[in-house]
């Protein structure tokens, strides 16, 4: 019999008018399911049981009446969560064309200078003070070291890029200019380790291109964070390899961000039917890959978004360059009515992510490498924390309204922050 | 970032005797450590300076803690 867990609102995949949608245990997972008078019913898996749900189940009332998104996303009062980091686009211009790519980018042109200004100056005025440099491919503006310092002039204590790498791998010096400029971290599109995996994805083979980029910000004191794009078929099977590719790498390497697939932008309709990764089968995955190294057991779901939107786990990499668990999870409840601040999380992650010079990055002076050892320990997770996380966006097979509610990734658009997956929202098209 | 202490030499208030600094183990937020505390050679009492609760200790706990 199949069960209904739990009720919130969505929007037809094609026609886009607002029902009631809901979460319903099914034989092999639990399905998102949602019926359109004119358009018939939708189901897409969302959990496959794969890790045990207890820790991801929602503490959260349900929703009893369908709430304002997406149409008064910007953030509304509803809104539950504060922005977490603000994704800037600063071009519209591509040197790839990718077979997934949620902005759509490669042709258009840069946003003048003068825009991007307002735009530092409006986040910093609402406190939101981690911006991801964002495109098309945002290294393709000259003026971008200039733009980085504006941000950190406008007072954004952390500046991020989101990049291919190409221009990072060309060039030695532009990672040097770019850290000069301010930069604090670098999130690097990073698909696999196989040629076969950028050609599919990519059109074009960029694995030694990637290690250059990655060698080039070694050299600048850049921190690197692997963007990972999970396509069932294509690079499932290399997440083992990447995670152990970036450990490798510590501390230059920060950790590795994993974006199963979604359906928006460039490719809202490219399969059919359309296949999901489901968290708990990446998380599946990340344990059986990593044979062991990473369980799934230490893989968390954040704690203030909703479970179904990714997870996170908390790594020191070891002076024997394993990774040593660290986090735990948390008791504190911080459920209930208002806005929640994300001003912990934001400098807990910036903090990760960033490259911090330590005097046991290099030459080794402490005598101990015992992580019992609380001075060796408390240096070691500055220098060498790893953090993997997961984010799995929406799409409109399972845009789940409360999800959208609780979202605390937004983009920034001529002053308004919107929500990420109703930013790049791209309805069905029919076939 | 870690401020040192004036160096006075602490002194157990029931022994009367000078603290010593001591390997000591504990366990803290599920994780276990060492580190050199001042301790009582002959009480065991053992001496928490600021400086280590909100210094190593205080950031120990902020990477720790879930977010
Ligand atoms: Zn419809
Ligand atoms: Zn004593």
């Amino acid at each position: 019999m199949p069960e209904i867990l739990r009720h919130t609102y969505s929007l037809c995949p094609v026609c886009q008018k607002k029902l009631e949608a809901v979460y319903v245990r099914r034989d092999v997972a639990v399905c998102f399911e949602l019926i359109c008078p004119t358009h018939g019913s939708f189901s897409t898996p969302v959990w496959y049981n794969r890790v045990s749900g207890a820790a991801w189940t929602n503490v959260e009332d349900e929703l009893t009446v369908p709430p304002p998104c997406p149409d008064a996303c910007g953030l509304c009062p509803e809104h539950r969560q504060d922005t977490c980091c603000v994704v800037l686009e600063i071009t519209k211009r591509c040197n790839l064309t990718c077979r997934f790519c949620f902005a759509d980018g490669g042709k258009g042109e840069d946003v003048p200078f003068a825009n991007l200004q307002q735009a530092f100056a409006d986040m910093v005025k609402q406190s939101k003070t981690l911006v991801q440099l964002s495109g098309g491919e945002p290294t393709l503006r000259e003026d971008l070291p200039l733009v980085i310092e504006a941000a950190k002039k406008a007072g954004l204590l952390y500046v991020q890029l989101n990049t291919n790498g190409l221009r990072l791998a060309e060039d030695p010096a532009y990672a040097i200019r770019l850290a000069n400029a301010g930069l604090s971290f670098v999130f690097l599109q990073f698909d696999g380790l196989s040629s076969s995996v950028y050609e599919s994805l990519r059109g074009r083979d960029l694995l030694e291109l990637k290690k250059q980029a990655i060698a080039h910000c070694n050299d600048a004191g850049l921190g690197v964070t692997l963007v990972m794009t999970v396509v069932p078929g294509v690079n499932d099977q290399q997440i083992g390899d990447v995670l152990q590719f970036a450990w490798e790498q510590s501390p230059v390497i920060r950790g590795v961000n994993l974006q199963p697939v979604s359906y928006f932008g460039r490719t809202p309709n490219s399969t059919s039917p359309f296949e999901h990764l489901t968290l708990d089968t990446l998380a599946e995955e990340i344990e059986k890959q990593t044979h062991g190294v990473i369980p799934s057991s230490k893989l968390f779901p954040a704690q203030n978004d909703h479970p179904l939107c990714g997870f996170h786990g908390d790594f020191v990499i070891t002076s024997e360059g394993l990774p040593k668990a660290l986090s735990m999870p948390s008791k504190k409840c911080t459920c209930g009515k208002g806005l929640v601040s994300s001003v912990p999380k934001r400098e807990f992650l910036a903090r990760r992510w960033q490259r911090k010079p330590s005097i046991f990055d290099g030459n080794q002076t402490h005598q101990s490498h015992d992580l019992f050892d609380l001075e060796y320990f408390a240096q070691r997770v500055q220098s060498h924390g790893f953090t993997i996380t997961a984010i799995s966006f929406q799409d409109a097979e399972n845009l789940d309204l409360e999800r959208l509610q609780r979202c605390r990734l937004h983009v920034y658009d001529q002053g308004r922050m919107i929500p990420f997956c109703a930013y790049y929202y791209t309805p069905r098209r029919l076939l | 970032m870690e401020q040192k202490t004036e160096k006075e030499p602490l002194i157990c208030h029931r022994c009367q005797m000078p603290l010593m600094e001591t390997k000591t183990f504990f366990k803290y937020l599920g994780h276990s450590f060492h580190t050199d505390i001042p301790t009582c050679p002959k009480c065991g009492l053992v001496y928490i300076s600021e400086a280590l609760a909100k210094g190593r200790m205080a950031q120990v706990e902020q990477e720790l803690e879930d977010k």
